[in-house]
């Protein structure tokens, strides 16, 4: 891609899609091998196997990452899967401040699932009142999470104001923005850590797949990047 | 995107002005002045997404009987592709949350989540409208 950053919709048609230098075919092939044929030990053409890193998953990754305007951004095979992942980044027993109004799927996997298998401590609030998210945060405190606009009550949370929130408490800030999509709002540039998608949603358009990102800030420490 | 955006405020609108008619008790919409988010909405997003949530009366009945009517939407779970879908929220996407803990938060039974789609969209609120009207 060109230096300077084009605009939105430009990046949504490019964004790691560069024609296949093999071909020159417009749109990037799609690769299904599971392993790639390696040169010798140490050696491949940065590619082994397809569950760590597969061409056609990095085109797509890539694009994401641009849009959202993140470091980097992972796909996955559902939004579930997404959500599940990045939680693995804090350890069992940690509490957490989630949005009280959120897609019934997370709440399960928090209450029913996480709580059980974690041992998370969870404390579910308003997160359109900024004043019951600040109260909620204890010392053990280790991630926000939310939706903006919510699942299904349409609440609106102030993604700067969060933020700085999170900055403050030294806590993980995570976004669930499938309601949204990057066209319409971009977390990552408010501050927030993690971007969330069941990309099934607005970022196919078509609902005939199932996946999902996480996407991460560029001020993300890099033991988390890793 | 933006074909979801003017779709979506069209029928908010028309579900506005025509909310007693239609027996709806309720409408959620972020584009709308009056919803509590609106201005945080209007600073932080470009557009208020292609999301509308309405609480319809008659509970769980009449809930059911308008999905039954719905053609052009869809009853279905998801959201975001060019198609329409209307789906029940305390029966399907939040079955999961007890019912006592739906209720609290104003997840009723006569909660519809509606994604609006790109089809035209006088043809969309012909289909809302029968749906609701009977």
């Amino acid at each position: 891609m060109a230096s300077k950053k084009r605009n939105f919709n430009t990046r949504a048609i490019h964004a790691g899609q560069a024609p296949d230098p093999q071909t020159g075919a417009v749109i990037p092939p799609i690769y299904t091998a599971s392993t790639f044929v390696q040169e010798g030990i140490g050696r491949n053409k940065g590619f082994m196997y397809s569950r760590t890193a597969n061409p056609t998953r990095l085109n797509l990754e890539e694009c994401l990452a641009d849009l959202e305007g993140a470091q980097a951004a992972f796909a996955f095979p559902s939004g579930m899967v997404a959500a599940a992942t990045v939680l693995e980044l804090i350890d069992a027993g940690s509490h957490l401040v989630v949005h009280n109004d959120l897609y019934g799927g997370i709440y399960r996997l928090f209450e029913n699932v996480r709580k059980r298998s974690c041992g998370y401590q969870i404390s579910f609030v308003d997160f359109s009142d900024l004043d019951l998210v600040r109260n909620a945060i204890k010392e053990e405190t280790k991630m926000l999470w939310f939706e903006t606009p919510s699942n299904p009550l349409l609440q609106i949370v102030d993604l700067e104001k969060i933020a700085a929130l999170s900055k403050s408490s030294n806590v993980i800030s995570v976004c669930d923005n499938t309601f949204s999509s990057p066209f319409c709002q971009r977390p990552l540039e408010y501050g927030i850590d993690i971007v969330v998608h069941s990309a099934t949603k607005f970022l196919n358009g078509h609902s005939d797949l199932l996946a999902g990102v996480a996407a991460i800030s560029g001020n993300t420490p890099d033991e988390i990047v890793d | 995107m933006e074909r979801h955006f003017y779709n979506a405020e069209r029928i908010a609108d028309f579900l506005l002005e025509n909310q007693s008619r239609l027996g709806i008790e309720s409408i959620n919409y972020p584009g709308f002045k009056d919803h509590p988010g609106h201005e945080i909405a209007k600073s932080q997003m470009s557009g208020y997404g292609s999301i509308i949530t309405i609480v319809v009366a008659g509970g769980l009945k009449r809930a059911d009987e308008i999905l039954q009517r719905c053609n052009l939407f869809q009853f279905a779970v998801s959201l975001g592709g060019v198609e329409s879908l209307i789906e029940h929220p305390a029966s399907m996407t939040h079955a999961a949350i007890p019912p006592e803990r739906r209720e609290k938060l104003g997840l009723v039974d006569g909660l519809l989540r509606l994604s609006v789609g790109i089809e035209s969209v006088e043809d969309l609120i012909e289909d809302i409208e029968q749906a609701l009207e009977n």
